[in-house]
């Protein structure tokens, strides 16, 4: 996690905790002092702006900041092995597609 | 924002006046830190269907606040038939979903519940009159709903834990098979009915009912009226009990795989 996401990531929890100006020492503490409804508010938000879909394991594991910055970068990480394992799979689709070209008799 | 007044029925009310769920979970979380790491295991291989939340009430004390769709909520087993069968539908859709008002007595603390228009539904929010804004409550309870129905059907396809379901009123044994049928059909789960003992003998005691389906007769249950109590004490011993027989049919089933492929 880059440190612009590392900023925004804050953000977003200060905003779901309602407390704009609670510190990042406030917010590391673990486990956490977050309610179940502000934990799930904080995934969900978490999945829209990194794009990314936890599984319910992740989920599970969850409990504060730390952890949740460790589940976003292995969610991420898994996200980015799907996208490469899914433009090689075209890639080789279209290899195969040229190969099979009929040839072209006047 | 018009929100309904709900008298008509005790929402399986769970709480004492004025105790909300994060401070509530906060307390009981703090006080039960030390508790013993096996216990902690055990009750989170439990996920509880209903019918109120006497279970949830004792998970949290064991350590286990693991978000999970039927948390806190009222359930009947027609109620859990329509929304397992249906995969969850509509639980999650905003206008089905309107937020009620829920004061069991005079004295208590109103507290806003989230009401499903579609099947009827209702669950705790542990969030009170003037003390937060009902248009940003609903707003976040819609999107939980929406990440723990994702995470329930899940959870079912990969039968990641063992349901269970406790009743109070006589409950006819054809009608809780068809539930854990039902469940079956999602996954390979196992379901524990717990239900009080008809003699004290059999208190503690689990046995098989049918295919994917449990009995556990224990000495006492929370009523409905002060579900949280803490009843029995036999909880541990139950689900161990469980755990242990379910083990069992998993080696059983696969020696019975390698028997037969080897």
């Amino acid at each position: 996690m880059t440190g612009d996401d590392l900023a925004r990531l804050l953000d977003l929890v200060r905003a779901e905790l309602d407390q704009p100006d609670a510190s990042a020492e406030d917010l590391w503490r673990e486990p956490s002092h977050w309610d179940s409804l502000t934990l799930v508010n904080i995934l969900f938000v978490s999945e829209e702006r990194f794009g990314v879909t936890f599984t319910p394991e992740q989920m599970e594991r969850v409990r504060g900041l730390v952890s949740l910055i460790a589940t976003i970068d292995e969610a991420c990480l898994a996200s980015q092995q799907e996208d490469r394992h899914q433009d090689q799979h075209r890639g080789n689709g279209e290899h195969i597609a040229q190969q099979q070209l009929p040839e072209v008799t006047p | 924002m018009k929100v309904a007044f709900d008298s008509s029925r005790d929402a399986g009310s769970s709480t004492d006046a004025g105790d909300n769920e994060p401070e509530l979970i906060r307390s009981l979380a703090r006080s039960f830190r030390a508790f013993d790491s096996s216990l902690l295991d055990l009750f989170d291989a439990f996920e509880s269907l209903g019918d109120c939340c006497e279970f949830n009430g004792i998970q949290l004390r064991h350590g286990v606040a693991r978000p999970a769709f039927f948390n806190w909520r009222a359930t009947t087993i027609p109620l859990l038939m329509e929304l397992i069968g249906s995969d969850l539908a509509g639980v999650d859709t905003p206008g089905n979903l309107e937020l009620r008002v829920h004061q069991p007595h005079p004295d208590a603390e109103a507290e806003y519940t989230v009401f499903n228009r579609h099947d009827g539904s209702y669950a705790h929010t542990f969030e009170y009159v003037g003390r937060v804004d009902p248009d940003l409550l609903l707003v976040r309870w819609q999107r939980k709903l929406k990440l723990l129905r994702r995470k329930f059907l899940a959870d079912v396809r990969a039968a990641r834990r063992i349901y269970l379901l406790r009743t109070w009123f006589r409950t006819e044994e054809e009608e809780v098979q068809r539930l854990a049928d039902l469940l079956r059909r999602k996954g390979d789960n196992i379901l524990l009915w717990v239900r009080v003992a008809d003699l004290p003998s059999r208190a503690g005691k689990v046995q098989w009912l049918g295919p994917g389906l449990l009995l556990g007769e224990i000495d006492m249950l929370a009523p409905y009226e002060d579900a949280m109590a803490v009843k029995s004490l036999q909880w541990p011993r139950l689900l161990e009990e469980a755990r242990q027989l379910v083990n069992k049919r998993a080696e059983l089933c696969a020696a019975y795989r390698t028997e037969r492929f080897a």
